[in-house]
Formats: structure tokens, sequence, C-alpha cells
């Protein structure tokens, strides 16, 4: 082969092992260390690639497999997560670990040999071929005339000349470089070289946004405690906003001030407990787990004490305690407590640990909401939209289901989605005519929900049923004259209501709401 | 061409500066090469860069009540802060040479990312020479003392500050060559 074609090839083969060589992919980061937010994680990514893994020989702790090295990716971040900026993060750890950590070593004086090199080798490269040059050029003029048609063509002849070369080579790095910046890497498309700036910056402000919003509410509560002194309300609010910024101190003061004011509430000193162990990064301590022994020595109901107890079980791999413990939390919850999802999520683990099966909600339902768990927030929200859809439209083929009302009406009070709510508690009312629970809950809701006129001949329906089922019952007057009253019939509404009050024993202290609005009505007359 | 008129010696002499630059290069490589070999530059024990400075506190969990001496209660006197794990063999080896040393100095242990059932289980069958026992469940206070791996032990002053570190597991040679001599140079600065 032609010696110009074999170096063109030559060189073409190391300019595209070059641009490849940006789009590595490693593979020692599993998915569940990685974040959600993709610009936190790129950031991750970036800054594992700068640190050593210590215990290996020469790897980033971005392409180790080793145990230190993925929890230092872990604790960068986490780091990450709270806010601090790459410089900070890397300073902790070199902090910990050293120089040694740092792939790229810093510029100081122990280094300035280091990174001066070079630039010392790449100017004494060219003293040598200076001098080369001179002493070439005391050589003949033949020599100088060869040596000069050689700098500018590779054969004798003259048909493919360096510069098509060097402008192949500028070409081929110039173009992978582009599409690195505009496409973004094979691995994290999402986040183009160009936009990624932009992007990070937008999430440092939204995190600066969130920063300081938490401190102002902090400082609001701080002064609305100091104004009422005396309120419990007021130093509950201000441990909350202290918990929310991690004032632990605050926090602890607060909830301190709270439970003297309310001369020891077991519930407030189980909120201690929690602000105990959070402080200590979710562990249950000893002085945290001597507080939840004397709740639940006092009160063995104490929710939050339940709760806490069994996760300081669990933390002791004690999973058999800590399924008593959240067992019984979950028979003494009600379905709409707060705690419920994230219950049953510990529940299912700590039987899972402990190698007990229990009773989960089984069917179809709950293995599409095991795969839900994989799915994004879209992606998962869209599903239960339709699994909640399905339900109704089956309710409305075979509506005598009393269970899967239920359940249709408390996803839907979950979604907070009003109409779909009001169709699902009038359906249940219609389902089952005679009985008053559904008519009640159907009413009660409409009361609460200050809808006016929307959802009037629903209510009419509910009371007909309720009237129907007891033309005597308090229920039935109360909404009667409620819905009477609404849609303007002032006559029947002060009918039904002289008679709810006849009914009424006077000591309750409905009676006295009732009397005024009575009043209020007959004044209206 | 007349290429094969002999240059002049300064050209020779250029000739030759890239040889004798890579043959420099390749002795100081070669020397750095046989220090890792021979284990005399060894990365796992290069000096903590927390050296002089106040030792980072312990976790928060300890063993049990009665392992639960925080390190403020050695105030005053040299503690040696031992990181171990009951699923690492060499500090199970290291168990009677640590014994032999609490003789001499308290020794506290860190459970690094060890299970709490499994430190009690591990201490109660080989012996517990420790005069406290924390759990460092993650490891995070493993991190902020710079710890490489276990068994790995660090040297804090009566002061509260590192003066030590020592990556591996501590036989009687350790204590001989590096733990007694810097226990003598604490109490003879004292």
């Amino acid at each position: 082969m032609d010696q110009a074609l074999k170096s063109y090839i030559a060189i073409c083969f190391i300019a595209i092992f070059c641009s490849l060589s940006t789009f590595t992919v490693s593979f020692a980061v599993s998915p569940e260390e990685q974040l959600s937010d993709p610009i936190l994680e790129e950031r991750a990514r970036a800054l594992s690639q700068q640190l050593r893994c210590l215990v290996c020989q020469n790897q980033s702790i971005d392409d180790s497999d080793a145990d230190l090295a993925r929890d230092l990716r872990l604790e960068v971040r986490t780091q990450l997560q709270s806010g601090k900026t790459d410089s900070d993060i890397l300073e902790s750890i070199r902090s910990q670990y050293g120089d040694y950590v740092l792939l790229k070593p810093p510029v100081q004086t122990s280094t300035y040999l280091l990174w001066v090199m070079p630039v010392i080798l790449l100017l004494f490269a060219a003293l040598i071929f200076w001098m080369h040059r001179r002493g070439q050029s005391n050589t003949t003029q033949h020599t100088r005339s060869v040596r000069d048609s050689a700098e500018h063509t590779l054969t004798e002849d003259g048909h493919i000349s360096v510069k098509p070369l060097l402008v192949s080579v500028t070409l081929i790095v110039a173009v992978s470089m582009i599409a690195y910046s505009q496409l973004g890497r094979p691995d994290l498309t999402s986040l183009p070289l160009a936009n990624r700036s932009a992007a990070i910056e937008d999430a440092r402000l939204a995190s600066d946004a969130r920063l300081k919003m938490a401190k102002e509410t902090l400082a609001a509560a701080k002064e609305n405690a100091l104004r009422m002194p005396m309120s419990v309300d007021a130093q509950l609010r201000l441990a909350m906003a202290a918990a929310q910024s991690n004032a632990f101190v605050t926090e602890q003061k607060a909830l301190a001030a709270a439970l003297e004011l309310t001369d020891g509430d077991l519930s407030i000193r189980a909120m201690q407990a929690e602000a105990i162990s959070r402080e200590a990064g979710g562990l249950v301590t000893l002085p945290a787990r001597q507080i939840l022994a004397d709740i639940l020595e006092a009160n063995p109901d104490e929710p939050r004490a339940l709760y806490l107890s069994g996760l300081a079980a669990f933390q002791d791999e004690n999973f058999e305690n800590a399924l008593t413990y959240w067992q019984r939390l979950q028979t003494l919850s009600t379905d709409d407590a707060p705690w419920r999802t994230m219950l049953s999520d510990n529940i299912a683990q700590a039987a899972k640990a402990a190698g007990i099966p229990v009773d989960t909600p089984s069917g179809p339902d709950a293995d599409m909401l095991a795969a839900a768990a994989d799915m994004s927030i879209e992606d998962r929200q869209e599903m239960i939209a339709a699994m909640v859809a399905g339900l109704e439209e089956k309710l409305q083929d075979t509506p005598d289901d009393p269970a899967g009302w239920e359940r249709l009406i408390q996803s839907r009070r979950v979604l907070n989605d009003r109409d779909g709510l009001m169709r699902a508690l009038s359906g249940a009312a219609n389902a089952f005519p005679t009985n008053p629970d559904y008519q009640l809950a159907l009413l009660e809701t409409l009361l609460q929900s200050e809808t006016g006129n929307l959802y009037l001949t629903l209510a009419e329906k509910a009371v007909r049923n309720l009237q129907a089922i007891d033309p005597d019952g308090l229920e039935y007057l109360f909404f009667a004259g409620h819905f009477a009253n609404m849609r303007g019939d002032t006559d029947e509404a002060l009918s039904a209501w002289l008679r709810l009050q006849d009914k009424l024993p006077e000591d309750v202290p409905f009676a006295e709401r009732l009397a005024a609005q009575i009043a209020a009505l007959q004044s209206q007359k | 061409m007349s290429t094969d008129k002999p240059r002049d010696s300064r050209s020779r002499l250029v000739f030759l500066i890239p040889i004798i630059a890579f043959i420099g290069f390749a002795a100081i490589a070669g020397a750095a090469l046989l220090g890792t070999l021979s284990g005399t530059r060894n990365s796992d024990q290069l000096p903590s860069v927390l050296i002089g400075k106040s030792a980072p506190d312990l976790p928060i969990t300890p063993l049990s009540e009665d392992m639960a001496k925080p390190l403020e209660a050695f105030q005053g006197q040299p503690v040696l802060i031992n990181f171990m794990a009951s699923w690492c063999a060499p500090c199970r080896a290291e168990l009677p040479a640590l014994a032999l040393l609490s003789e001499e100095v308290a020794v506290i242990a860190v459970a690094y990312k060890d299970k709490h059932q499994d430190t009690a289980t591990f201490l109660e069958t080989y012996g517990n020479p420790y005069q406290a026992v924390w759990m460092d469940y993650d490891g995070a206070v493993g991190r902020s003392y710079g710890l490489y791996g276990v068994p790995e032990t660090y040297l804090i002053d009566g002061n509260g500050k590192i003066i030590l570190r020592h990556a591996g597991p501590v036989f009687r040679d350790v204590i001989d060559t590096i733990i007694r001599p810097a226990l003598a140079k604490l109490s003879e600065a004292e």
C-alpha cells in the first residue's frame, strides 16, 4: 500500500479513537443509586469521575464496584441533594481522605512541578526540534530542498499533501465535539452540554427558593411563638417549621416549651422522640427509646410512639417486634390516616425480612400497584387514574358491591377529584337507597365541600332516601332543613329545623347553633 | 541525496537528549514500582489528613448500655479507636493483640457497617477487649475518619486530637514498632 495512504488511515483511526473516548459508559453506578433529578445525577456522575477509588488501582469511584467507592458515590449524592456546590462536596471529601482522593491533583506548592512538567517538556521538545533544524540547515542546499518538499507533500509526486490530513483530523474532532455539546452523551441524552448550565442554574434557583421559603416560614413561626408564649399551637408550629429547616435545637426547644404548657402531653413527648431520632439521621437512639417506652407505658395506643418503637425494633433487626408494633398501629389507624401507605410498606418490608407472610391486599389491584412502583410519577398517576376509571365503569354495571364503592370513594378522595368523588358518593347512595350511611356520607361531603348549588339535585335525592328510611330521623331533619335553606325554601327549612329542635336534647352543643340558625331564618321572614 | 554526510557532534548530542530523559523517567517509575511491590510505597498507609485535628464524633448508637462510654469520657488520657466489623477476618485475628494492648491504653471499637446482633455475637464469641463499642451502621462515621476499610486503628491523645492512623490489623509487631513508640512519645510530651 501507498505510504501516504497508510499514514492517512492511521491518522483517521487515531482521530476516531480520540473522539470515541468521550463516549465511555461506566457500569458501576447501579440504578437504585441514581438520583431522580437528572441534573443532580449528571453532577453526581461528573463529581464521581473526579474522585479516586481509594482501595482500587487507579479507578474513579464512578467506575469501581468497591464498597468504599459505592459509599462515596452515595455520599456525593446525599450532599448534592442537600444543596451543596460541587466544590463544597469535593472539599468535604478531601478533608477526610486527603489530596490522594482527587484524581486531578490540586495546584499547590507541592504539585507545581507536576503541573509545570508538561509545559517544560514541550518547551524542551521545541528546543530540540529547533536545534535539529539548525543543525540540518548547515548541511547542503540539496538536503534542504528535499526537506522543504517533504514538509508539504508526502509523496514525491505530491498527490496527497499534509493539508487535507490536518483538515480531516480537525473536522472529525470538531464534529464529535459539536455532536456532544448538542446531543449529549448517549447515556444522558437529555442533557446536552449546550443547555446544561441553564438547567443547573434553574435547579439551583429552585432549591434556593425552597431554602428561602423554609427560612421565612421558620422566622415567621419564631415570631409567632414569641408573641404568644402561652400558645401550644404556636410552639408546635414552630417545631414543625424548625424540623423542615433541620433546625434541631429550635425544634427541641419548641417541643419542650409545648410539653411544659400541656403538662406533659404524650403526643408531644412522642414528637420529641421523633425529633431526637431525626437529628440522629433517622436512627432511633437510646434516649429516644427511653421516651418511647415511657409513653407506651402510659398509653399503649400512642400512634407516633408505636411507629417509632417499630422503627427502633426494625433497626435492631428485631423484625417480629417491629411487626407487632406496626400491625398494632395499623389496626388503630383510620383509613385516611396519612401514614397508612408508609405503614403498610414498612410492614411488608419487616415481614419479608422476618420471613413471615402477612395479609396484603391481593388480586390484580395489588399487582398493578406493585408494578406502578417502578414507573415515573406521571405514568403512575395515569395508570392509577385508569384503574379508578375502570372500577367506576364496573360498578355502573354491577352496583351491588359495597366494597367496590368504598374503594372508589377512597380513591377519588386520595386523588382529590371532587367531581369523581361526588359521582362515587351519589352512585353508592343510589345503589343502596336504604342504607343511611351512604346517604349521610354523600350529604356530609356536600355540606363540607361548599360547592353551592352545583350538586343540589344529588342532595335532594339523598335527603329523600333518608326520609324513606326514617321520616323522624335527626339526620334527615337536619339535612332536609339545610338543603331547603340552600335552595331558598325558608318555610320548609324552618319546619324541618323546628321539628329537629323539638327532638334534640337541650344540652348538646349543636342545639345552640341550631337555635341561632332558626332565629336567623325567622328574622329573614 | 547526500543525507549520508556525517552530522556534526552537537547534533549527535541533541539526538541523545531524549534517550537520556527517557532513561531518567524509567528510573523514577521503576523505583516507584519496586516500592509499591515491596510494600514500602503503599497508598493504604498514606498519612491521614486528619492527623493533628480533632477526632470526628463517634456514632450515636452504642452496642449496649454498658458499652456506651463517649469519647469525652477519655479526656486527659490517650485512647485507641479501633474500626472493626464481625464480617472482617483480620478484625478477629487482631483481637488477642488488642486485648494485650487494652492493659496499657483504653481501646474503644466502632463497628463499621455491622449488624447489631452480629457485633454482639462476635464479641461474645471471641472476647471483648473494648471499653466501649459504638455502632456505625452505615459507615458514615468511618468515612468521616477517612477510613479505607476495616480494621483500622486511630490513636487519639488526651486532648481529643488524632495522632496516628494504622490501616490493617494490629498485631504484636505493630504494637511494638508503631503504637508503643507513639504512646511513649505522648507520655513524654506530658
